[in-house]
């Protein structure tokens, strides 16, 4: 129940931000909205699958990469540059993640961490085909046929639209018969191996699948803001992509949109504090993470029996 | 004779000080109940964990006349040994109904799908309260209801061998009693159980053979039947730890 009050509510924001926002806070927003995909399909392998990836950034990188290369490059259409993408994306994941996912815990992490490294080195050194330090701008606006969105507005509604298709398709893995042997694997990988889940696997195939969300939102990146650069890319990515599923909800369906959200509108409502704004920006994460420790999302779902305990 | 359903060889685990096997040798003839006793850190739960390879061990492991011995764990689940581990390994964030689709996960298919959901109804009707508590989080559940739905997730698999370790540990009296009549009637039904206990009067009414482990070996095996006092239990269980 609360969670259709919940929706509601947010299609009333959307139209009301649609109808009255400025481009400046749309522009804000369509960010919030690229990295809250991001940061859903990383809540399926982090959240729900309950493994670690420090390289995200790389997938993301794949993604805005694929785009912008074979967009300006080669002429492709956005659309079809962008599944093309994704598709490079999880053959990536699957192939890094075949040796890297039997590792477990810290190993995991540090694995993981080597690939965003590498994606970023790449990046920077592979000039013939990522034009380096310097970039690929002219990046086209994404587009279908004659619909070609130019304005903020435009990329406000379609970004927007494509994180309800996220949440809601990571929503129906989760549930699924997949997400079931996922969701055993984060209780315990003995144990999902002894009731027959085929650990290993079902791990790659998450860490594919969210890797398909990060290139996804790495191409509406390249095409949002005309231009990519490594820096883009870089590890303070995953840094903000942590702090998003923390600071919502780690584990939880909304969660990661409601911490994209808010920090990728911090700053910008912070920016009246001009010096303080990164003292206060701090400040404001260690109190969620204080007393929100189940994320922003938790806070409202257990108010009352935490009332009740204390 | 029966070609028995489980043999184990000469079975080694462990490493240095941690509980450890030592050349434990042992049968279990299909449809037999049997018990293994002995006091914490006998190595009671390794001996589980080798059997389910989880743990790494040496020597000869044979399933319905089968090498298992370099079988991966899911293979060994796939084969149709179960586990209910220590401390019952229930999925606390999962309902009640999800623990139990998950026991039977390795079961797919259109096929499969009935005889699943035959299961499913036989299950609640062994254990009522699963039913009542299907959309519950496991982790709600009490101690006895989560000991009985790790019983019925092993037994949505549809195992030939059954693995059970203390599955009394933790649990009220009445309970921990409730639980062994249900695991002998399983048993009288043709179930083949191999369980390790701790509270070794709960598991001799019920086993048709006993096997004593210290400290890694097995000193004694006994036919609960012949044992016929207090005094013979303490001297063989008590007396030797």
């Amino acid at each position: 129940m609360t969670s259709r009050i919940v929706m509601a509510a947010a299609v009333v924001a959307w139209l009301a931000l649609l109808r009255f926002a400025n481009d400046y806070v749309l522009t804000v927003l369509v960010l919030s909205g690229i990295y809250a995909i991001i940061a859903v399909g990383l809540n399926i392998f982090t959240g729900y699958t309950g493994q670690i990836s420090f390289g995200h950034n790389a997938f993301a990188a794949i993604g805005g990469y694929a785009s912008a290369i074979l967009t300006t490059d080669r002429g492709w259409p956005p659309l079809v540059a962008l599944v093309a993408g994704a598709g490079l994306a999880v053959a990536t994941a699957a192939l890094v993640g075949y040796p890297t996912l039997r590792l477990r815990g810290h190993y995991l992490a540090m694995g993981t961490l080597a690939l965003g490294l590498i994606s970023y080195v790449l990046s920077v050194q592979l000039e013939g085909l990522t034009r380096g330090f310097t970039g690929i701008s002219g990046i086209p606006p994404l587009g279908v046929g004659s619909l070609v969105m130019t304005t903020p507005r435009g990329y406000f509604v379609a970004v927007w639209l494509l994180v309800a298709v996220a949440t809601g398709s990571a929503w129906l893995i989760v549930h699924s018969r997949l997400g079931l042997a996922l969701r055993a694997i984060r209780g315990g990988e003995d144990a999902a191996r002894a009731l027959g889940i085929d650990v290993t696997r079902y791990k790659i195939q998450a860490l594919a699948i969210s890797a398909a969300y990060a290139s996804v939102a790495g191409s509406l990146f390249g095409h949002f803001v005309s231009y990519i650069s490594p820096e883009a890319f870089g590890l303070y990515m995953v840094v903000l992509l942590f702090t998003m599923l923390f600071v919502g909800g780690i584990g939880t369906t909304a969660g990661p949109v409601v911490g994209a959200i808010v920090i990728g509108s911090l700053p910008e409502v912070l920016s009246g504090f001009k010096d303080y704004r990164e003292l206060i920006y701090a400040a404001v994460l260690i109190v969620i993470l204080l007393f929100a420790p189940r994320g922003v999302l938790g806070l409202f779902a257990r108010r009352r029996p935490a009332r009740a305990a204390a | 004779m029966t070609r028995p359903l489980l043999r184990v060889d000469g079975l080694d685990a462990g490493y240095g000080a941690i509980e450890a096997l030592r050349e434990v040798t042992f049968d279990v003839e299909p449809g037999a109940l049997v018990a293994v006793l002995g006091p914490n850190g006998a190595g009671k739960t390794t001996l589980l964990r080798a059997l389910m390879a989880l743990t790494p061990a040496r020597g000869a492991i044979v399933f319905d006349g089968q090498s298992i011995t370099a079988w991966a764990t899911e293979r060994r689940a796939a084969a149709g040994i179960a586990l209910v581990p220590e401390g019952r390994g229930v999925l606390g964030p999962l309902t009640t109904a999800e623990n139990l689709a998950l026991g039977a996960y390795a079961r797919r298919g259109r096929a499969k799908a009935d005889e699943v959901a035959e299961d499913l109804r036989w299950v609640h009707e062994l254990f009522p309260i699963l039913a009542a508590r299907r959309d519950q989080r496991a982790g709600s559940l009490s101690g006895g209801e989560q000991q009985m739905l790790a019983i019925a997730r092993a037994l949505m698999s549809r195992p030939r061998l059954l693995l059970l370790d203390e599955p009394s540990l933790g649990l009220a009296p009445r309970i921990a009693r409730e639980i062994f009549v249900i695991l002998g009637e399983l048993n009288r039904r043709g179930l083949t159980i191999l369980v390790v206990e701790q509270k070794a009067p709960l598991a001799l009414r019920m086993a048709r053979r006993a096997h004593v482990l210290r400290t890694g070996r097995l000193v004694a095996t006994v036919d609960p039947s012949e044992l016929r006092s207090a005094a013979d239990l303490a001297a063989l269980y008590l007396g030797t730890v």
